[in-house]
């Protein structure tokens, strides 16, 4: 797979990145695969990003069982944010990227419609290359 | 107490009688009625308790996908079952376990209807005209099976 990404905690904004900085320590993750997202209200962005999660992993979406997502994030609210297509007749451009952990992966969701699932270095040799 | 506020709001003495009054506290009481009925696929989720008081996620996602798609259940492909399947889990089924409506069973993955489903599905019965009627049309397709 190429478009391989580093990312560390240190050098990134994003609110929900805490829990990796608190550990006082760089934390580099590799991308290990990605979805693209469109709004579809039949599909749904939670499916969409379980089945990337499930992709990760290489296991059918069905075996990615605990913790829910709702457990872990407010999916709607990502949803509302960022792909909800209009108000009347003025498309909503919110934009930005939201992330959060799902057990041992970074899960990030643009509001591009990608998401992108992320492992720690150091786990990725077990990973799909 | 009128029997129909909604037909006499133009009466004076209603209105009077509105403006003097707070509005009671079951109005505050609806949230988790909203919260469950706001998305369509959780509409008919507590739909189905209707049906059945109980139900396993796979025949929930199956019975769920037949009526959003408007096919027979027995044309439900797997990988539609499994895209429902997957939402259930990860997003309405706890949603609505939040809300009091339903139990969950994580290990044999069954759904039960709840305390407060009672409240919700009396709110769907004040749409019932039309949800009966499309249920009817779903009833009738899948005996006619085949045809398209």
């Amino acid at each position: 797979m190429h478009g391989v990404r580093w990312m560390t905690a240190s050098n990134d904004s994003g609110t929900s990145r805490d829990s990796a900085s608190a550990h006082g320590r760089e934390t580099k993750w590799n991308q290990v695969a990605q979805r693209h997202y469109e709004y579809d209200q039949a599909h749904g962005l939670t499916t969409e990003v379980v089945y990337a999660i499930a992709d990760a992993k290489g296991v059918s979406p069905r075996d990615i069982r605990s913790p829910p997502l709702y457990d872990i994030v407010d999916i709607p609210a990502i949803e509302d944010a960022f792909f909800t297509p209009s108000v009347g007749t003025r498309p909503r451009h919110g934009s930005g990227t939201i992330e959060f952990e799902y057990t041992e992966y970074l899960v990030t969701i643009g509001s591009d419609g990608w998401i992108r699932i992320f492992e720690t270095v150091g786990k990725s040799d077990s990973g799909p290359y | 107490m009128a029997d129909n506020p909604a037909r006499s709001l133009t009466d004076d003495a209603i209105v009077e009688r509105y403006q003097a009054n707070p509005p009671p506290q079951e109005v505050l009481d609806l949230d988790h009625v909203y919260e469950a009925l706001g998305h369509p696929r959780r509409r008919y989720l507590c739909y189905t308790l209707c049906v059945e008081t109980e139900w396993t996620l796979d025949d929930l996602a199956v019975k769920i996908a037949a009526w959003e798609w408007d096919i027979p259940e027995q044309d439900v492909s797997e990988a539609i079952r499994d895209s429902v399947y997957v939402s259930l889990h990860h997003a309405h089924v706890p949603k609505l376990v939040d809300e009091g409506v339903i139990t969950f069973d994580q290990s044999t993955e069954t759904i039960r209807a709840a305390g407060n489903a009672v409240q919700v599905l009396s709110a769907l019965e004040g749409v019932g005209g039309s949800i009966d009627s499309r249920q009817e049309t779903h009833a009738r397709s899948e005996m006619d099976d085949g045809e398209q």
